[in-house]
């Protein structure tokens, strides 16, 4: 069957012909026979789903238990970076991260989100690590690492704003693209990459492009080639291929809006 | 709101809330049915989801959280064509151009809403919603799929007129006895099989954010207890008050 799952949400739609089903975090054997108006319900805000094709109704019930906890996760960690919480709540949040950081598609996942963008201004990075200290050790080096790697992650998000609109068939391409990026953790692998002497450009390249593969982008190589090339020459002197120059019949209007990233 | 506005809306919507005033009144209903259509002057608009969400729907005006969460959410399309396709025709029929930009609630006599969508009822706040909501007699999508993606007029109005819609819908189900206490389950039935849910739809365009609610309704005793606290403590912050359900 097919499933769509959303780990914020934390449900699975269940797609069995002209049958639809979900299950919940909550009770995951419990299935629920839905009618198709309430999918609008359902779907209320949620963006997050993942598409699973020809999967059965355990690996549904895998999935959807491995995305709520990537979600909490996700919320936890935000709770921690979060100046406006108590402490105890942050060091809390802190002991809840450790636990589901034992999980390495979860610790995985997390490092993928934080390391895709540079942390916001109302981001506390040092209350974070405060919290940290002394309930879990393993969050506090992730704290670390984060920090560390800021001005990287910054070159890396400027370099992925910077890629042309014109090479996405649309705002929604571009979105989905970012969002896969994200979650397949491409945006860490790019700066281990920067950061580390003697990392070769076609290698990268390779590694990126296979782990978006399996999404049937249209023009997902030529994406990574224009991603990589301005970072990769600044920080190696070394150019890797970029894309032609653009045909002046294919360059966007000037007065066209840009699209706003996060 | 403009749709919902349009003269032969207004005109039909009138037609079908004066039958049923009509009809009521035949069955001696007419007091209990004043009583019924004061109670809705006040209904609210409920939106149930789930625990996790709340956050992030609510994050405009937080860095942090809108930086973050936006990154991992890009899509929501369902898998097969089948399924997309009905959405989008019935997206068209009722929203369009605009279908991103609207979100779904369900009218409401407690502040609780339709359990099986989500464990937690954020209740929009009137004042915030009043000018760019508009409100269904039914499941619209459900609804237009049943009129062959031709939606007939008189089914829908602005806000303020939400009481004619569900009067014009749920008349017939009153009783010269009905109680008060009765009128919450008439206006809002979660069905036994979840596949019989009955509600007046609300449609809300636009984004959402702290100041849209008025109040939420948190299940007890569910989720990761920090994330409980968290939303609590912001939700304090913001000086929206939070109930645990009973």
């Amino acid at each position: 069957m097919n499933v769509a799952i959303s780990g914020q949400a934390g449900f699975a739609l269940l797609f069995e012909g002209a049958k639809l089903y979900s299950i919940h975090r909550d009770n995951p054997s419990e299935r629920i026979a839905r009618h198709r108006g309430s999918l609008r319900l359902l779907l209320n805000g949620v963006d997050d789903l993942e598409v699973f094709e020809g999967i059965d109704a355990s690996q549904a019930e895998g999935e959807l238990s491995l995305a709520s906890a990537r979600a909490d996760a996700l919320h936890l960690v935000l709770i921690l970076l979060d100046p406006t919480l108590p402490d105890d709540l942050r060091r809390e949040a802190a002991i809840e991260v450790d636990a589901l950081f034992a999980d390495e598609r979860i610790a995985a996942y997390l490092e993928g989100v934080l390391w895709s963008h540079p942390l916001p201004a109302d981001g506390d990075l040092s209350g974070a690590k405060l919290a940290a200290e002394g309930a879990s050790p393993r969050v506090l080096g992730l704290l670390m690492d984060f920090e560390r790697d800021q001005p990287w992650i910054e070159i890396v998000w400027n370099a992925w704003r910077d890629i042309p609109d014109d090479l996405f068939a649309n705002r929604q391409e571009r979105d989905r693209t970012r969002a896969l990026a994200v979650r397949r953790g491409l945006f860490p692998r790019f700066v281990r990459a920067l950061r580390t002497t003697g990392s070769s450009p076609e290698a990268l390249l390779l590694d990126l492009v296979g782990r978006l593969e399996a999404e049937r982008l249209p023009r997902c190589r030529e994406v990574c080639e224009d991603w990589l090339a301005q970072p990769w020459a600044k920080r190696w002197g070394r150019a890797t291929r970029r894309r032609s120059p653009r045909l002046a019949s294919e360059v966007a209007e000037p007065n066209e809006p840009k699209s706003s990233e996060p | 709101m403009r749709a919902a506005d349009r003269p032969e809306e207004v005109e039909a919507l009138d037609r079908r809330y004066r039958e049923a005033c009509q009809k009521a009144e035949e069955r001696s209903c007419r007091a209990v049915l004043a009583e019924f259509e004061e109670a809705l002057l006040s209904s609210e608009a409920v939106m149930a989801v789930s625990l996790d969400l709340v956050d992030k729907m609510l994050a405009s005006g937080n860095e942090l959280l809108t930086t973050y969460y936006q990154l991992v959410g890009a899509e929501s399309r369902l898998p097969g064509d089948e399924w997309d396709a009905q959405r989008r025709l019935a997206d068209e029929a009722l929203f369009p151009g605009y279908k991103e930009k609207i979100r779904f609630a369900a009218l409401s006599l407690t502040g609780i809403g339709l359990p099986s969508y989500g464990d937690c009822y954020l209740v929009l706040r009137d004042t915030m919603i009043a000018h760019r909501a508009t409100v269904f007699a039914e499941n619209s999508l459900l609804f237009a799929e049943e009129h062959g993606y031709r939606i007939p007029v008189g089914y829908r109005a602005p806000w303020k007129e939400r009481a004619k819609v569900a009067v014009a819908k749920l008349a017939e189900a009153l009783e010269p006895d009905t109680p008060v206490e009765r009128f919450p389950s008439i206006l809002m039935t979660a069905g036994p099989s979840k596949l019989t849910d009955r509600f007046v739809e609300v449609h809300i365009w636009g984004p959402m954010s702290i100041g849209s609610i008025s109040r939420i309704v948190l299940p007890r005793g569910h989720g990761s207890g920090v994330i409980r606290r968290a939303l609590r403590r912001r939700f304090f912050q913001s000086g929206i008050s939070v109930e645990l359900e009973a």
